[in-house]
C-alpha cells in the first residue's frame, strides 16, 4: 500500500492522503469535543461550591505541566508552531504535537480556562497531515500541503463548516491560494467534516430565525465593524502585554499559568459568562435570550478579553476562535441594545443578527483573515442570507484593525522575531539559499611575497578580478586584490619587480561569515558599492561571493518554484 | 537513461547542495531508493523544459576544454610542414608560392587562400619584425575543420615585406585556424618566440625542418612548465 502510493502520480498521490488525514484530524476533533462535554458534566456537580473559582488556576497548572514537562511542548495556542514549521522547516511536525495540545487544552477549558478547543485541534490535525506526509516520505512541498489539509480537516469538523476549513487553512496557515494546494484541502475539509457528521450528527451550532434586513441595518453594519475592530485591537494587545508582562513577572512557567487560572477564577466569581469556551452563551444570544443590560454586557466584554488574555496569554493551550466568537457576540448584542437606546423609532433587525456579525467581524479582524470570519459565520449559523452584512463588517473590521495591528495574532510573533516568510516572497527566495550554495571557489591564492610580475602572470591565467592574499605559513586571510584598484600598475613595468603584493592589497575589506543571513550580504553589498565580497570563517579564505552568482542563483530559485 | 545528482548538478550548473535541497522540497522530480537519489533523463528535459530552465550540455563543455598539446606550435608545426628556398620577387609572388606548396587539407580552396592573405596584407602587413611574417586570412576558414596548421617557408631572397621595423623577410609562417580563439592563442604564442633572440638567430642558419622542431619543443616545454 506504501509503496504503491510512493510511486504513484504526485496530485493523486496528494488526493488520495488528503482523504486519509481528513479522517484522522476529524477523529481528533470528535475525540477532544466527547472528553470536554464529559468532564464538563462531572464538574457540572461542582458548580456550587465555594472553592469553584480555584478550579481554572489547578486546571492550568495541570495543563501546563503537562505540557511542558511531560511531551516538552511549547504551550500557547500552538497555531504560530505550525505556521512557523509551514514557513520555516518544510512543514516538519512533532508526533506528540497530535495529542499534547489535546490532552492540555481539554484540561484548561474543562476547568473553566477562557480557551477554546480549536487552536488546539488545529495543531493535532496539523501534526496527523505533516506526521503521515513523513510516512510516506513526502517531500516538503506535499508535507505542507497535508499540514494545511490536517488544519482544514480540523476546523472543518470542529465547526462542522467545510469552506471556512478550506480559506482557514489556505489564509491563515499556508498564506497562498494555488490550485496545487486547493484540491487536496478542500477534500480533506470535507471529508473531515463528513466523518464528523457520521460520529456526531449534522448539526448547525448555532441554529438561528430568519431575520427581516433592512437599509438602516446594512448602515449600522459600518459602525459594528468600528465597535469589533476595536474589540479585536484591545484583546490583541492584551493578549500581548500578558504574555511580555507575565513572562517578565513569574520565571516557572507553571506558576505563571497557574496564577493566569486564579486571576480567571477571580473575575468569574463576579461574571461566570467568561468560563469556558461560552458556546452556550452563544446560543442563548443567538436565541435572544440574554438578559442582562447594556453596561452589564459591557462590562463582560472586558472581563472576557481580560480572562482569554490570561488564559492564552499565560502559556496554556487553547484556542482564540471560541472566545472570539463569544467576545464578538457580546459586541454585536452591546451594539444593538446601543442602538436600540439612541434610535429607538427604527425597527432594528434583532440581536442575533448583530451578534453572529460581530461574531464575524471580531474573527477576522483578530485572525486578519476575512474569508474565515465570512464562511465560518455563515456556515456555523446557517444563515446566508446575511452574508452582504457578514461580508462589509468582516473586511470593513479587518481593514479597520490592520491599521494598528498589521498582524494577525497567530502571525504577530513570527513577524516581531523575522520568521514569518511566506510562499513566494523574496525573504522566502533569501532565507533557502545559503552562503555556502552561493561560494565561488575557483579563485587564485596570491601571498603577500609576491612580486607585482608574479601577480600578472597569475592575472593571465584566470578570468577573475579578485584575489584573496592568504599567509603561505598559517593559511590566515590577509586581505584582497581587486584588479580595478591595481589597474594602473599594472602597464608600469618599472613596478613589476619592485611593488610586494601586500603593498597592493586592500587590508580593511569586508568579509562575510558563512553563517550571515542574504539580507545583510545584500545590505553588505549596497553599502560597499562592491560586486563580490570574501567569505572568511575562523581566518580562513573559504571563497566569494558575488552578485553576478546570486542572481543566477536567485532567478532559478524562482523558475522552479513555479507549480507546472 | 538514468543520472546521478553530481550529473544533474553539473546540467543545472548549480551545487550540489542546492541540488539536494531542491530534492528535499520536492522542486525537482526525482527517484529515491533508500538514501540515494537518480534521475530519468527524459523526465529531467521535461522539467527543464516546463520551468524554463537552461541544461548545460556536457559535450559541448568538453569541447571548448582543450587540452594543452592542442596549443601546441610544434604539432601545428609538423601539420603544415617546413619548405626551403620558396622562390619569388616580392610579397604577392610568394604567397602565391607558399599556398600552392604548402600541406593543406584538400577541401581548401588554394586560390581562395592566396585572395584571403592578400587582403590580408592589404590592410596590414603581417611582417612582424626581425625578418618573419606571419600571413593568414581575415577570418576563420569556413568548414575548416582540425586544428591550426602552421607552414613555415624560407625565401629564397630577403622579401620587401612592409614590417614593422623595415628588416627584409626571410621566414614566413602561414597560419590557418579554425576559429579566432585559436588564431589569437598560436600568433601570442609564436610571437613569444619570435622575441627570443637565439630562436631568431637559429631561423637565419636553419637548413633541415628537425632543427627548428627541436628548439620549438625546447621553448614550448619551458613555457608549459
Amino acid at each position: 500500500m506504501r509503496h504503491f502510493l510512493i510511486n504513484l502520480d504526485e496530485r493523486l498521490q496528494l488526493i488520495i492522503i488528503a482523504v486519509l488525514v481528513g479522517i484522522c484530524g476529524a477523529l481528533a476533533s470528535v475525540a477532544l469535543n466527547r472528553s470536554l462535554v464529559m468532564f464538563s458534566g462531572l464538574l457540572h456537580n461542582l458548580q456550587t461550591r465555594w472553592y469553584i473559582f480555584l478550579f481554572p488556576a489547578c486546571g492550568a497548572v495541570a495543563a501546563s505541566i503537562f505540557l511542558n514537562q511531560v511531551t516538552k511542548d511549547i504551550g500557547g495556542h500552538g497555531v504560530p508552531e505550525v505556521i512557523y514549521s509551514v514557513s520555516k522547516r518544510g512543514g516538519l511536525l512533532r508526533l506528540r504535537s497530535i495529542y499534547s495540545h489535546l490532552v492540555a487544552s481539554l484540561l484548561t477549558i474543562a476547568s473553566g480556562g477562557s480557551a477554546g478547543p480549536e487552536a488546539p485541534v488545529v495543531v493535532s490535525g496539523s501534526s496527523i497531515g505533516s506526521n503521515i506526509a513523513s510516512f510516506f516520505r513526502l517531500k516538503d512541498r506535499q508535507r505542507v500541503v497535508l499540514v494545511g489539509c490536517g488544519a482544514a480537516a480540523a476546523i472543518g469538523a470542529i465547526f462542522n463548516a467545510p469552506v471556512a476549513g478550506i480559506a482557514f487553512a489556505l489564509e491563515a496557515i499556508l498564506g497562498e491560494w494555488t490550485p496545487v494546494n486547493v484540491i487536496p484541502i478542500a477534500i480533506s475539509s470535507v471529508v473531515g467534516t463528513e466523518v464528523s457528521r457520521l460520529l456526531q450528527g449534522n448539526q448547525i451550532p448555532f441554529q438561528n430565525r430568519l431575520f427581516s434586513i433592512a437599509g438602516p441595518d446594512i448602515i449600522a453594519c459600518l459602525g459594528l465593524a468600528v465597535f469589533t475592530a476595536f474589540g479585536s485591537v484591545l484583546l490583541m494587545r492584551m493578549l500581548k502585554s500578558v504574555e511580555k508582562k507575565s513572562k517578565f513577572l513569574i520565571h516557572y512557567e507553571w506558576i505563571r499559568a497557574g496564577a493566569g487560572g486564579l486571576i480567571v477564577g477571580i473575575i468569574a466569581l463576579l461574571l461566570p459568562e467568561v468560563l469556558g469556551e461560552g458556546y452556550e452563551i452563544i446560543r442563548t444570544i443567538i436565541e435572544q435570550k440574554f438578559p442582562p443590560g447594556l453596561y452589564i454586557i459591557g462590562l463582560i466584554i472586558i472581563a472576557k478579553i481580560a480572562a482569554t488574555s490570561l488564559t492564552v496569554g499565560s502559556g496554556r493551550a487553547g484556542g482564540l476562535f471560541a472566545p472570539c466568537l463569544v467576545i464578538g457576540s457580546f459586541i454585536g448584542l452591546f451594539y444593538q441594545r446601543f442602538l436600540v437606546g439612541v434610535l429607538p423609532s427604527v425597527s432594528w433587525a434583532g440581536e442575533s443578527y448583530f451578534a453572529l456579525l460581530g461574531m464575524a467581524g471580531l474573527i477576522s479582524s483578530v485572525m486578519q483573515a476575512p474569508m474565515t470570519g465570512i464562511f465560518l459565520i455563515a456556515e456555523i449559523t446557517g444563515s446566508y442570507q446575511v452574508l452582504v452584512s457578514v461580508v462589509l463588517v468582516s473586511v470593513v473590521s479587518t481593514t479597520l484593525s490592520h491599521y494598528f495591528e498589521p498582524f494577525s495574532v497567530y502571525h504577530r510573533g513570527l513577524a516581531a522575531r523575522g520568521e514569518l516568510v511566506r510562499p513566494r516572497t523574496d525573504r522566502r527566495i533569501l532565507s533557502e539559499l545559503s552562503i555556502i550554495e552561493l561560494l565561488e571557489k575557483d579563485c587564485r591564492v596570491v601571498y603577500p611575497e609576491m612580486k607585482l610580475n608574479d601577480l600578472i602572470s597569475m592575472v593571465k591565467q584566470t578570468n577573475r578580478n579578485y584575489f584573496p592574499v592568504e599567509d603561505p605559513k598559517t593559511g590566515d586571510f590577509l586581505g584582497m586584490i581587486h584588479l580595478d584598484k591595481v589597474r594602473s600598475y599594472l602597464f608600469n613595468p618599472v613596478l613589476y619587480n619592485s611593488v610586494l603584493v601586500e603593498e597592493l592589497m586592500d587590508k580593511k575589506v569586508l568579509s562575510i561569515s558563512v553563517y550571515d543571513d542574504l539580507p545583510k550580504v545584500f545590505n553588505l553589498f549596497e553599502s560597499t558599492g562592491s560586486f563580490s565580497l570574501p567569505v572568511v570563517q575562523d581566518n580562513k579564505f573559504l571563497g566569494l561571493i558575488s552578485k553576478a552568482t546570486i542572481l543566477d542563483h536567485y532567478r532559478k530559485e524562482l523558475m522552479v518554484q513555479e507549480e507546472i | 537513461m538514468k543520472l546521478t545528482i553530481s550529473d544533474v548538478a553539473q546540467l543545472l550548473a548549480i551545487p550540489e547542495t542546492t541540488l539536494k535541497r531542491w530534492i528535499q522540497q520536492g522542486k525537482i522530480p526525482a527517484i529515491q531508493d533508500r538514501n540515494r537519489y537518480s534521475f530519468v533523463k527524459k523526465d529531467l528535459i521535461k522539467w527543464a523544459k516546463n520551468h524554463n530552465i537552461f541544461l548545460h550540455d556536457d559535450s559541448r563543455e568538453n569541447l571548448s576544454k582543450n587540452p594543452q598539446s592542442e596549443y601546441s606550435v610544434l604539432e601545428a608545426m609538423k601539420k603544415g610542414g617546413v619548405f626551403f628556398n620558396v622562390h619569388g620577387d616580392n610579397v604577392t609572388d610568394v604567397l602565391r608560392n607558399v599556398v600552392s606548396t604548402a600541406q593543406i587539407p584538400f577541401d581548401v580552396d588554394k586560390n581562395l587562400l592566396y585572395d584571403m592573405l592578400l587582403q590580408r596584407e592589404k590592410l596590414a602587413s603581417t611582417g612582424i619584425g626581425s625578418g618573419v611574417a606571419i600571413p593568414h586570412p581575415r577570418y576563420p576558414i569556413e568548414n575548416f575543420v582540425g586544428s591550426t596548421i602552421i607552414t613555415t617557408c624560407f625565401t629564397e631572397k630577403k622579401i620587401d615585406f612592409k614590417s614593422i621595423d623595415g628588416a627584409p623577410v626571410f621566414v614566413v609562417f602561414m597560419m590557418l585556424s579554425p576559429s579566432t580563439d585559436m588564431h589569437l592563442k598560436f600568433l601570442s604564442r609564436l610571437s613569444y618566440f619570435l622575441r627570443n633572440d637565439s630562436f631568431i638567430s637559429l631561423l637565419k642558419k636553419c637548413s633541415e625542418p628537425e632543427c627548428l622542431f627541436d628548439k620549438v619543443e625546447k621553448i614550448e616545454k619551458s613555457i608549459d612548465g
